[in-house]
């Protein structure tokens, strides 16, 4: 007798057979999915299925963006809707329709492996121990063994047989994890897993998927190098696109068919825990709640906040009728300005058909009347669409939202603590049902501090860096959703609208990061920066209620930022663009005297034609002067308003925009000279003075 | 050239200017920002941007020779007859050789190309108006429903691809100026400027 054997890996626990029908999903010469469709009483789909939360969790385990949402299995729903309003409401009808299941080979740790491996002892006899009589008629057939999976097909009519050994194999649905949980929970918990005879009668459908070479598996060329895991992944993910998942803003974000829920995944990494040039990590990317905020934890940015961004950047709003011809030929005529060919206005498929060409020949009879709805970006035309994101807008958006000294700061942070690609990432991509269960291992690997040490310690860190009410400054607005899709719509502005022979005057992407980096260095994108020689913070009147220095979360005050930050960017541009003239009046000016001459410049037509100061029929400049003057009170320490008589009000306003403005082109702590060094100084007023409420 | 730049600005008379449409990369929308909201007179004139490519411009200059200079009218002549009367023009077919040939010649080529580049300045344009908001007016010329659209694109001018001259009134109104009793001062303005100058493709006339 050997005594050295380990006897767990000699355990071999193989369910009953299941019976059922064989068959095959091919549509060509290469591919053949080979299945198996059975039908499963309730207790044995509770013991013998899985979902995707019930399998081993796994720190390598990576995700792609798609799956981050269909895994998660929202208890809620399935306790409302499924069970208590459906499976026990007396007076439904119910049925559920089949589920898939993948069978995936898996470890003596429980962790699903690339591909089936061969074992010794994994052809159990025929018939099997406490099997019925029907079983026999098995045993001269023939059998495909894979792994720890016996699978017996007979010639009459298909009829095959099932078994596998759940630990070496796990059976894990593709489609139906909602089904299969709210079965399996109704029987554990509401039912104590005791059936009455009806009940008992109940078999679902269960359609195994058998994804090995041995059971005539042919995965095609374009999968040839794929393992099982990676095939059983894209079968998941491509059942589960349309599924509901944990709420209705995260679930545009996996619409196919939405051109802005393409065009944003463009901007973010494939998948968890990797880097890729040119794309924002998505483990940094907040996206497990349907949240536009990133000003909190260790966020660099947020997909719903993305989302928000680019659908707004693109302004592409879909034909309110899409059989209404003109909109639609608005719509697609838009779309080609916007995301097509640059010298041909049109958006062109590969194989060179336009939009609008195939609009008119597919949509439209032989009287040129419409007898088709267009409501969106049609199918074949969504990857022209998407590349042309690709081109025009991706590049400077990533760079935009990376690059600014706090983002940067954030990155290099990430990236020195291995944050993007180690443990911390690894860890907040799990659902959490595997955070849960992958406790257990840190805490024996990494001891009893491991949240503290891995996790929390850089959440805090991450935090701090973006600044918090505490300090004296407060925040950076840099990571405020309402200041980043303003600085980002000056971006538009700048790089994909501006005419290329205008770059020498109004600039482009680097000097728009240069122009961000100034505002950082001179401490003017923090909440309560100071205006010197004005009352309150610089922000009041902008985004900042006047009483207290909380944002004003509202459209007209995105509008102000947006207004401020081009009036800023293009004042620096402005006094560039003098300095290069040489003009002689202007170099006899000092600064504050620039600032009131650039005001009074961005005010007038000629200005207007020349500089986008402009946006929406509206001149920026006088969005944030027209603030200011109805505040004039405040500014003036007044009661209301009607103290304040028109000439002061318009005064007071054009006075504070030209201290905003003498902020951005002053020469920024410029060496005194040695003269200036001794001369005696002028008695300044005290910085306690400036922006105090 | 005078279609090198997206916006033109002439020095007089003041904020005069040209909008190149073409050349504002998300297309005209961003344009509409750039002219001002006040009253003047606006023209518009086929965009002139040639390729530099022998064959190539050989092709566009006979396309743009052939094309229609101005909307087909038809009329009674009383009491027998209706007449069509619609532009037609083209080069003879002895001269397409020399053009072709010409046209392989660099100097001559660049020079042909520089000077259709600023040919707007001896061209009736396609369209003239005068209007109390030059932006107000010029943006529903650009609606995809536009008379003024459809009518260029049956004359194969496609109106995103066009420049516009864009002329600010010097002195804006005051009330007491602005209206004239039971008179539309400006379509009485275009009407002078469509007969002294050609208009090709006014709407209408009077």
């Amino acid at each position: 007798m050997n005594l050295n054997i380990d006897t767990r890996t000699e355990t071999r626990t193989y369910n009953q057979p299941i019976y059922g029908i064989r068959g095959e999903f091919t549509l060509s010469n290469d591919v053949a999915v080979p299945y198996f469709a059975s039908l499963l009483d309730i207790s044995r789909m509770a013991a013998e299925l899985k979902t995707h939360e019930q399998v081993a969790a796994s720190l390598d385990q990576t995700y792609k963006l798609q799956e981050l949402y269909q895994r998660e299995i929202d208890l809620e729903r399935i306790e409302t809707d499924l069970i208590k309003n459906y499976l026990m409401d007396p007076n439904k009808i119910k049925f559920f329709n089949s589920l898939t299941v993948v069978l995936l080979p898996k470890d003596e740790n429980g962790r699903i492996t690339l591909e089936f491996p061969e074992f010794d002892d994994n052809n159990p006899p025929i018939p099997c121990d406490g099997g019925s009589p029907f079983d026999a008629n098995f045993k001269d057939t023939e059998r495909i063994i894979f792994g720890g999976v016996q699978f017996v097909q007979t010639g009459a009519a298909g009829i095959s047989r099932l078994r596998w050994d759940s630990t070496r194999v796990d059976a894990v649905a593709v489609d139906g994890q909602h089904r299969l949980t709210a079965l399996t929970r109704w029987f554990d918990y509401h039912k104590n897993k005791a059936l009455n005879a009806t009940e008992q009668r109940t078999v679902v459908p269960v359609i195994f998927l058998l994804l090995s070479d041995n059971a005539g598996f042919k995965r095609g060329a374009h999968h040839q190098n794929k393992g099982i895991k990676t095939i059983a992944r894209e079968i998941f993910t491509d059942l589960n696109k349309n599924a509901k998942t944990v709420d209705k803003a995260t679930e545009i974000i996996l619409d196919d068919r939405s051109l802005i829920s393409r065009c944003v995944r463009e901007l973010v990494t494939e998948e968890t825990c990797q880097e890729q040039p040119g794309r924002l990590p998505l483990s940094l990317v907040r996206w497990r709640d349907a949240n536009n905020r990133f000003d909190k934890d260790y966020y660099l940015n947020s997909l719903v906040h993305l989302n928000l961004m680019v659908e707004d950047i693109l302004d592409l709003p879909l034909p309110k009728s899409g059989m209404e011809k003109a909109q639609v030929i608005k719509f697609i005529r838009d779309v080609g300005r916007k995301l097509g060919d640059l010298a041909t206005s049109k958006l062109v498929t590969e194989s060179g058909k336009d939009l609008e060409s195939y609009y008119l020949e597919n949509y439209l009879d032989e009287e040129e009347e419409v007898v088709a709805p267009l409501t969106g970006v049609p199918g074949i035309f969504m990857s022209a669409a998407v590349d042309g994101f690709k081109r025009r807008y991706a590049p400077w958006i990533v760079r935009l939202l990376t690059e600014p000294r706090p983002y940067k700061q954030l990155l290099e942070y990430a990236r020195h603590e291995n944050l993007i690609e180690g443990i911390f990432s690894q860890y907040q991509s799990q659902p959490a049902s595997h955070q849960q269960s992958l406790k257990t291992q840190l805490e024996t690997q990494f001891g009893i501090n491991w949240n503290e040490d891995l996790i929390k310690k850089h959440r805090d860190a991450i935090e701090k860096l973006k600044g918090s009410q505490r300090d004296l400054h407060g925040e950076q607005w840099l990571f405020k959703a309402i200041f980043q899709k303003a600085l980002v719509k000056l971006g538009k502005r700048i790089c994909a609208d501006s005419p290329e022979d205008e770059a020498g005057r109004v600039g482009g992407l680097e000097e728009l990061l240069a122009f961000v980096d100034t505002l950082v260095e001179r401490m003017l994108v923090v909440i309560r920066a100071p205006l010197p020689g004005q009352v309150k913070f610089l922000w009041t009147f902008i985004s900042l209620n006047p009483a207290n220095p909380t944002i004003q979360v509202t459209a007209a005050s995105e509008r102000r930022i947006f207004a401020l930050l081009t009036v800023w960017y293009l004042a620096t541009r402005y006094q560039r663009h003098m300095e290069d003239t040489s003009n002689e009046i202007w170099q006899n000016l000092d600064t504050q005297a620039r600032a009131a001459e650039i005001v009074k410049k961005f005010q007038q037509k000629q200005t207007e034609a020349m500089w986008p100061i402009v946006d929406a029929n509206e001149n920026l400049s006088e969005i944030l002067l027209k603030a200011f003057q109805n505040s004039a009170h405040h500014i003036l320490g007044k009661e209301a308003l009607a103290d304040v008589d028109i000439p002061e009000r318009n005064s007071v306003a054009r006075a504070r925009l030209a201290s905003l403005v003498e902020l951005v082109i002053s020469p920024f702590l410029m060496p005194l000279a040695q003269d200036e060094l001794s001369a005696p100084q002028e008695d300044e007023p005290e910085s306690g003075d400036q922006g105090i409420l | 050239m005078l279609n090198s730049k997206a916006v033109v600005p002439l020095e007089r008379p003041i904020g005069a200017m040209l909008l190149n449409l073409p050349k504002f990369p998300s297309g005209f929308s961003s344009a509409f920002d750039r002219i001002p909201d006040q009253r003047g007179v606006y023209a518009f004139f086929p965009y002139q941007h040639y390729p530099d490519d022998a064959e190539a411009l050989f092709e566009a200059i006979i396309a743009d020779i052939e094309r229609k200079k101005f909307a087909d009218r038809q009329t009674s002549l009383a009491p027998y007859y209706g007449i069509t009367l619609e532009s037609k023009t083209s080069m003879s077919q002895t001269k397409l050789p020399h053009l072709k040939k010409a046209l392989k010649n660099d100097v001559f080529r660049r020079d042909i190309i520089e000077t259709l580049g600023n040919s707007l300045l001896f061209q009736s344009p396609l369209y003239l108006g005068k209007s109390k908001s030059l932006r107000g007016r010029i943006k529903q010329h650009l609606e995809s429903s536009s008379d003024l659209r459809e009518r260029l694109s049956e004359a194969g001018y496609d109106i995103e691809r066009t420049s516009i001259l864009i002329i600010p009134s010097f002195e804006e109104p005051t009330d007491a100026s602005e209206e004239i009793e039971g008179i539309d001062a400006d379509g009485l303005t275009e009407e002078i400027l469509s007969r002294l100058f050609h208009i090709h493709f006014t709407l209408r006339l009077g």
